[in-house]
């Protein structure tokens, strides 16, 4: 009985597992029952087949991992599952029990996409869709009025990001305002029609400093200075720095 | 639209961190709790704007402001937002010392405002 507990003992491990290649994997690899702590796996373009521990108390992430066309996971994860860029894996049983989301990305196989399960959330550069949504996006079918009515700002972004932009033809967009934030970089104001509002849409056109992303943050001011103020819920606002 | 923020500059100034602006005011409203909380905001992406020193006090008002801040050798953290540093998973911005009102940034649609998601 000592025995079997020593040896139930030393098939658990404490802490986290991060992982950056197959031989990394390969070492670990059937050594463990049990891993309290996240398991991480980054870029493993050469690991083909994967068999994770049978309890996984922690997150499973598996990022870049573009080679894996097999994946056991455990009977049950505490946590939650990201599968990205995992464009090989076409098949997989998900666990009987996982607390936390089962994330994809647009990179995994249209097969894997095709799976059902409760938890599955979808997500493109790191933000989250519904599956309509995240299919009309990845697949550039969303027209440049679908894009810009978008409510949630960074959907709005990603779409944009993604879209065709020949598509900003069909807005006609006037350019109401222009000028700079306090880092230097270039802002304006843009107005165009879109089709069901009677009022024109306007938008802030900003650069985040920090990311260097593109974001159009609506508004109802025609000057640059106006709308940063009242985004913030004031009348004009200066910044000493932007992050 | 409502300005709480009595800056002893004519125009309110501060720092904008992301979707967080701290803008100076002289000194703090009465009647504040502090917090231990290292948080000042989550996105809803769960990054959170953090900060290692100084006194935090949640108080939120209207559709932007969340809350009041006393900085003493404060920088604050985010994974995006900040000076990178190469190797590090987060963002440092420093700010200076001061007393800062919270806000957070919003939309100005044509049917209503609502927070920026970042």
């Amino acid at each position: 009985m000592t025995k079997l507990k020593k040896k139930e003992s030393n098939r658990l491990y404490k802490g986290d597992i991060i992982i950056h290649n197959a031989e990394q994997w390969k070492r670990i690899e059937g050594k463990y029952d049990v891993v309290k702590g996240s398991i991480s796996m980054y870029g493993c373009t050469g690991l083909t087949s994967v068999t994770f521990p049978d309890k996984v108390n922690g997150y499973i992430y598996m990022y870049g991992c573009m080679g894996l066309t097999s994946v056991t996971f455990p009977d049950k994860v505490n946590g939650s599952i990201s599968m990205n860029g995992c464009m090989g894996l076409t098949s997989v049983t998900f666990p009987d029990k996982v607390s936390g989301s089962i994330s994809m990305d647009e990179r995994c196989s249209e097969e894997l996409l095709a799976m059902d399960h409760k938890n599955i959330i979808y997500q493109i550069s790191g933000v989250q869709f519904s599956k309509p949504l995240f299919d009309s996006v990845r697949k550039g079918i969303l027209t440049v009025q679908e894009v810009f009515v978008l409510k949630n700002m960074e959907q709005r972004r990603v779409a944009y990001e993604r879209m065709d932009k020949t598509k900003m033809a069909a807005l006609k967009p006037v350019v109401v305002d222009e000028a700079a934030d306090s880092m230097g970089g270039p802002l304006s104001i843009v107005s165009f029609d879109v089709d069901g509002f009677k009022e024109p849409f306007l938008y802030l056109r900003c650069i985040c400093p920090s990311t260097g992303r593109e974001y159009y943050l609506e508004t109802r001011q025609k000057t640059c200075a106006a709308a940063i103020a009242v985004s913030f819920g004031l009348d004009k606002v200066t910044f000493e720095k932007e992050w | 639209m409502a300005n709480k923020a009595t800056a002893a500059t004519e125009i309110p100034h501060g720092y904008r961190h992301g979707d967080l602006a701290l803008i100076r005011i002289e000194k703090l409203p009465e009647g504040l709790t502090g917090d231990e909380s290292k948080t000042l905001l989550t996105g809803s992406h769960g990054h959170p704007h953090t900060y290692d020193v100084g006194d935090f006090y949640p108080h939120v008002e209207g559709n932007c402001v969340i809350g009041y801040f006393v900085a003493r050798g404060t920088t604050l953290y985010h994974p995006e937002h900040g000076d990178e540093i190469k190797g590090s998973d987060m963002r440092p911005a420093v700010i200076a010392d001061g007393v800062y009102e919270l806000r957070r940034q919003v939309e100005q649609t044509l049917a209503e405002m609502k927070p920026v998601i970042d």
